[in-house]
């Protein structure tokens, strides 16, 4: 499992002054588009995203698991520009149809992740002493035992599956999620925001829903960028391990790791997959690093 | 000030001589990692991709455990490279009072690694462990019709059975009826300490890591030639190619036909691994119970085809017995090849010519080519009009409902042997235990294996034997599909080893293999 | 990194602690981390334990399968026996507890050697694989980190992109099956088939058998901390108080090294403890390819095997092992800020 903890840093500074002033939505794009990174990043998340959505709705050259006896093992040529597999399969297909699961497994995970955490963060930072001990506690624990170990037994209890694997990964993720959002709902109730609003007789759910979440949204939009990524590489790392989806559900991560016997007679089998593991990965990456900037009030153009 | 610039180019200098000088001497170190291996001192190294998980020869399941405890302990008999029983403790043996009764001529001269001779008090004491519940030695099934051990003399003992049964030899050949040291019986560490009369000697074992045995200077066989031996785990088969390109395996255990392609300038030997892959069946209710809609399945399956997709070419179909000197052939009574007119005409007869539906479980976490299989079946059995959805269970639920018979059809990996007996008597015999996954049983089946059994003569066996096999396809009470292959892939100046298809046995030559 | 907010122990603003007072302050401090510690490794040994004992199939089925139907009923009676199958979890665990508190790791259920030993032999090499891991991350990635932001867009920068790219998006077991086979195929060398040679026995063996692995896992870390550390130079570089000691005369050296190496510092203190904890999940990968005999692939084949002696105690292990990773990383973390420092 790759160890890219990038977004799992607590919050530093910078970004909690950022928290508490939101941007606008159509700001948000613009400043997207300034910084490099997020452009670059929206690029390549672009490309993905469409891929994977044209795969599902049926748009690939083949139909991916149509095994073609007369062409196995073929290098790229027109007719197959990614070349095909041992079983005769078109690899484009299968790498546009695996791009659409593993951006599957991935959204699934970071959705379950993100709700959960988000809600533990939000609770522990915004409700009394003791219930923000407890659930820090239990995030403290989840963080000590090795993500891949939680996926391990996940899968070991649930079985191997699309949605199985979804909710290994994104039970790995959760512990992060919390300590992300709590800095900043912490924050936000020491400061002055939050009495003030109460002094003036705003409800808690109130203050919960139009005033401390649109302020964590920023971070959460940041976190969920760079948790897609993760997830990305860990499903890869899951389907190594044997415990990714089974066949026919080909992932990503199922295809590189079957290639690895074939790498030496077949590069195209493991180099197009890898490359597009990379688009996705390195494209969540930069779109969550454009993302951190576009919130950070610093780097904003006036 | 300057000196700190000169401190950060010096660093930087230091690292990049220590990286390059990292990277040269990699490359120069490839000269010396060869030389170590050319020494006769090092070990002899055998790679596979599991470890050595347990060392009491009587509890092993794991194949890598067979191969190599069997180069440590023997048994009364074994198998050659044909799959007929030859001698190893025992010189010879006799039927005798209708084959109720075995007699074994013991071999002289034959000593334990702890100093003890062996002598029929080993054989009557090695049978009891085998037999007592506390062992939980699997293989006790195999030699569930002895009533008594009885040594006859300190070379002689005498089995009395209580049916005729022929099918013992073939379980006397496995390592989890090895023969034992009565001291180390009674000292209870075979656990942790072998102690056996084979071509090696146990020297030290890091679990699910690697094992090393010394050669045995009093081996009953012969000298053997190589000083000592390594069985280690290298966890990926790539990483075993790598090994072997790097001279640091002289021989590689393997199964994947697609690794073992890229060692072309490597000697690979191949044999028939000791299982079949088959879609088993029950026949109690739904479409399946019908005879001629399974006829129709077994018909419109192409088994060729299903090698090629899910082993890639690498198998051989088979019948009810893949392997040995009653090995089916034709492999099928009904459709030893594909033919999709038959299947029809069996469906017409069923009474239904639309075809049926059904449901296969298959666990990839079990056989990974188990779902190949399945998808290759799946379209081939379309083409008759038959619909076979697919389930994919995780490892428990897949055992489990296999045990119960909870399922409709199972794409099933089973252990081959070279016995009939032993490979259906637990499915269709009389009493059998496994008969609920087996799911059919009628009389004549069992009457043809105890047939079988009953009689120590190859010819009435081979009467038998192959009646079975006809009856077994004839009613379609399983689809039997194909054998695949395992790989030995041999290091460039090792002489002398060849790969046999047995459990216990495929290692054996390495008592008399050397390197150059 | 602790539970207690974001930057820091929360004291009440405007209070200065007296130097008695602080010296008590931080015993108190120290000790309330301990219990924290000790309460968090238990918690996860009880999670585990209950997990695992919520996993399908025990070590019996793991071991024989569907040869599982072969057993006799008193065959099967026994083995229940021996692997402890059908006892009451509470008393599974106190049994557990009360063996590891008296120094007891256990026995293991498939090749019947104590845990300890098991783990005594496992431990060393995933922990100087971690280290070697760290140690190359760190290099690569404060080098590439410092280097590329003083000089944005040159080979250096260009460099570290690059590698930047391949740590974050490429999976390590792709970066290390290519390795290995690129040496074998090409080199001839694979010293990691080898037994695996510990430092002391065998020190130059044991280099090139921790240097690869190692390398493959610091790509990873290297590029997380390598954009961190960019980013932060980055930043002190543009701040005001470096222009003010530039201002004030110091050369352009003095001022790169001690100021931006010690601001720069702090995010790569924080995010190292954090990549440690990943970097014990990615030792699993990386030894099935390189051969290692360490802890993660004993957890991996103890899992599969349903071992739950050693499950559970590699498992507090590693928990122990995060734990106090992140303790010593917070000390360092509140001795270097000085915002903490001089609270």
């Amino acid at each position: 499992m790759s160890v890219t903890g990038l977004g799992s840093a607590p919050a530093l500074p910078g970004e909690l002054d950022a928290a508490v002033a939101p941007v606008g939505r159509r700001g948000l794009v613009r400043a997207l588009w300034h910084s490099p990174n997020g452009r670059v990043g929206l690029v390549l998340v672009g490309v993905v995203v469409a891929a994977a959505i044209a795969a599902s709705f049926g748009g690939t050259p083949y139909d991916p698991q149509f095994q073609n006896a007369a062409a196995l093992l073929q290098h790229p040529t027109w007719s197959h520009p990614f070349g095909t597999d041992q079983f005769g399969r078109d690899v484009l297909s299968l790498v546009l149809d695996g791009l659409g699961v593993s951006l599957e497994i991935a959204c699934l995970a970071v959705l379950i992740a993100g709700v959960i955490g988000t809600i533990g963060g939000v609770v522990a930072g915004f409700l009394g002493r003791w219930t923000s001990a407890v659930i820090m506690r239990v995030t403290d624990m989840m963080f000590a035992i090795p993500a891949i170990l939680l996926a391990l037994i996940v899968v070991a209890a649930l079985g191997a599956g699309w949605l199985n694997s979804a909710i290994a990964i994104g039970v790995g993720y959760i512990p992060i999620f919390v300590r992300v959002v709590r800095g900043p709902v912490l924050a936000l109730r020491e400061s002055g925001y939050v009495s003030a609003g109460r002094v003036l007789g705003f409800s808690r759910r109130r203050l919960l829903f139009r005033h401390i979440l649109p302020n964590v949204s920023g971070i959460l939009a940041v976190q969920t960028s760079l948790a897609l990524a993760w997830s990305v590489l860990a499903e890869a790392s899951l389907s190594f391990l044997g415990l990714g989806p089974p066949p026919p559900t080909a992932s990503l991560g199922e295809m590189v790791s079957q290639a690895g016997s074939l790498a030496a007679i077949a590069w195209w089998t493991l180099a197009f997959p890898s490359v597009a593991i990379i688009f996705a990965v390195i494209g969540f990456n930069l779109l969550g690093d454009g993302l951190r900037d576009a919130i950070d009030p610093r780097t904003r153009k006036p | 000030m300057r000196y700190t610039k000169v401190i950060r180019n010096v660093v930087v200098l230091a690292a990049s001589v220590g990286l390059a000088g990292a990277l040269c001497s990699s490359v120069g170190a490839a000269p010396r990692v060869q030389a170590i291996h050319s020494s006769s001192a090092s070990p002899f190294v055998v790679a596979s991709t599991s470890g050595v998980q347990k060392l009491d020869p009587d509890v092993v399941t794991n194949f890598v455990d067979f191969q190599a405890l069997g180069l440590i302990y023997d048994q009364l008999v074994r198998y050659n490279k044909q799959l007929q029983f030859v001698p190893d403790l025992a010189t010879s043996w006799a039927f005798s009072n209708g084959n109720r009764a075995i007699t074994f001529q013991l071999r002289k001269n034959v000593t334990f690694d702890d100093g003890t001779s062996f002598t029929s008090a080993n054989v009557v004491a090695s049978i009891d462990r085998v037999l007592a519940p506390k062992t939980g030695d699997a293989s006790a099934s195999y030699i569930s019709s002895v009533k008594t051990v009885v040594a006859k003399g300190p070379y002689s003992v005498e089995f009395v059975l209580s049916h005729p049964d022929s099918s013992i030899l073939s379980g006397l050949t496995s390592v989890n009826l090895s023969m034992l040291s009565t001291k180390a019986i009674a000292a209870g560490t075979l656990a942790t300490t072998p102690d056996g009369t084979g071509p090696y000697m146990f020297a030290s074992w890091s679990p699910n890591n690697y094992l090393i045995l010394t050669a045995n200077p009093h081996y009953w066989g012969g000298k053997v030639k190589l000083a000592s031996v390594k069985i280690e785990a290298i966890p990926t088969e790539q990483s075993i190619a790598s090994a072997i390109e790097a001279n640091t395996v002289q021989l590689g255990l393997l199964t994947e036909p697609e690794v073992a392609k890229t060692l072309s300038s490597y000697t690979v030997q191949n044999v028939l691994d000791l299982s079949y892959r088959a879609l088993m069946l029950q026949d109690k209710t739904g479409p399946l119970a019908n005879v001629n809609n399974r006829r129709a399945l077994e018909c419109a399956i192409n088994r060729k085809q299903i090698v090629a997709d899910s082993v890639f070419g690498q198998g051989q179909v088979v019948g009810p017995i893949p392997m040995g000197p009653f090995a089916s052939n034709p492999v099928s009574a009904v459709c030893p090849n594909t033919n999709v007119a038959a299947a029809k005409r069996y469906l017409k007869a069923a009474g239904d010519p639309s075809g049926f539906t059904f449901t296969a479980i298959t666990s990839v976490a079990i056989d990974p080519t188990s779902s190949a299989q399945a998808i290759a079946a799946q379209s081939e059995l379309a083409q008759a009009g038959i619909k076979m959805n697919i389930e994919n269970l995780a490892t428990d639920a897949y055992i489990q409902d296999w045990l119960k018979g909870d399922f409709q059809a199972c794409f099933a990996w089973n252990g081959a042997n070279p016995d009939p007996y032993t490979m259906y008597g637990r499915y269709f015999g009389q009493g059998a235990n496994l008969g609920v996954p087996a799911g059919y049983s009628s009389p004549a089946l069992q009457k043809l294996l105890l047939q079988g059994d009953e009689s120590s003569s190859a010819s009435a066996q081979q009467k038998y034997y192959s009646e079975l096999s006809a009856n077994l396809t004839g009613n379609a009470v399983w689809v039997w599909l194909f054998t695949s292959y395992d790989y030995a892939v041999v290091g460039h100046g090792v002489n002398g080893f060849s790969f046999f298809p047995s459990l216990t046995d495929s290692l054996q030559t390495l008592s008399s293999t050397s390197v150059s | 990194m602790t539970d207690d907010g974001p930057a820091g122990a929360v004291a009440p603003a405007g209070r200065r602690l007296s130097g008695e007072g602080r010296a008590r302050g931080l015993l108190f401090e120290v000790a309330r981390r301990l219990a924290s510690m000790v309460l968090t490794i238990f918690g996860v040994s009880i999670i585990v334990f209950l997990v695992l004992r919520l996993l399908p199939g025990n070590a019996l089925t793991s071991a024989l399968g569907v040869s599982e139907g072969l057993l006799t009923h008193a065959q099967l009676v026994a083995l229940d026996h021996y692997y402890g199958i059908g006892e009451p979890v509470i008393q599974q665990y106190g049994s557990w507890l009360h063996a590891i508190l008296t120094g007891n790791l256990g026995v293991s259920l498939q090749s019947r050697t104590s845990v300890a030993s098991l783990v005594g032999t496992a431990l060393p090499v995933t922990f100087e694989l971690a280290i070697a891991a760290m140690l190359l991350g760190l290099l690569i990635g404060v080098l590439f980190g410092v280097f590329g932001a003083l000089r944005p867009g040159r080979a250096v920068d260009v460099t570290g992109q690059g590698v930047s790219v391949i740590g974050l998006g490429v999976p390590s077991f792709v970066i290390g099956t290519g390795l290995v086979t690129l040496l074998a195929s090409v080199f001839q060398y694979f010293p990691s088939s080898e037994t695996f040679a510990s430092l002391t026995s065998d020190p130059w063996l044991n280099i090139q058998q921790i240097f690869f692995p190692a390398l493959t896992l610091s790509l990873g870390i290297g590029a997380a901390i390598m954009r961190t550390t960019r980013a932060s130079v980055l930043e002190v570089v543009g701040q005001n108080y470096v222009r003010t000691a530039r201002g004030k005369g110091l050369s352009r050296h003095s001022v790169t090294w001690k100021h931006i190496f010690l601001n720069a510092f702090i995010p790569v203190l924080t995010m190292s403890g954090i990549q440690l904890g990943y970097l014990l999940g990615g030792t699993v990968i990386v030894e099935q390819i390189f051969v290692l005999p360490g802890l993660g692939r004993l957890l991996v084949e103890s899992i599969n095997g349903r071992d739950f002696p050693v499950v559970q105690s590699v498992t507090t292990i590693f928990a122990a092992g995060f734990v106090v990773v992140n303790m010593v990383v917070d000390v360092l973390y509140a001795a270097i800020d000085p915002r903490i420092r001089n609270r």
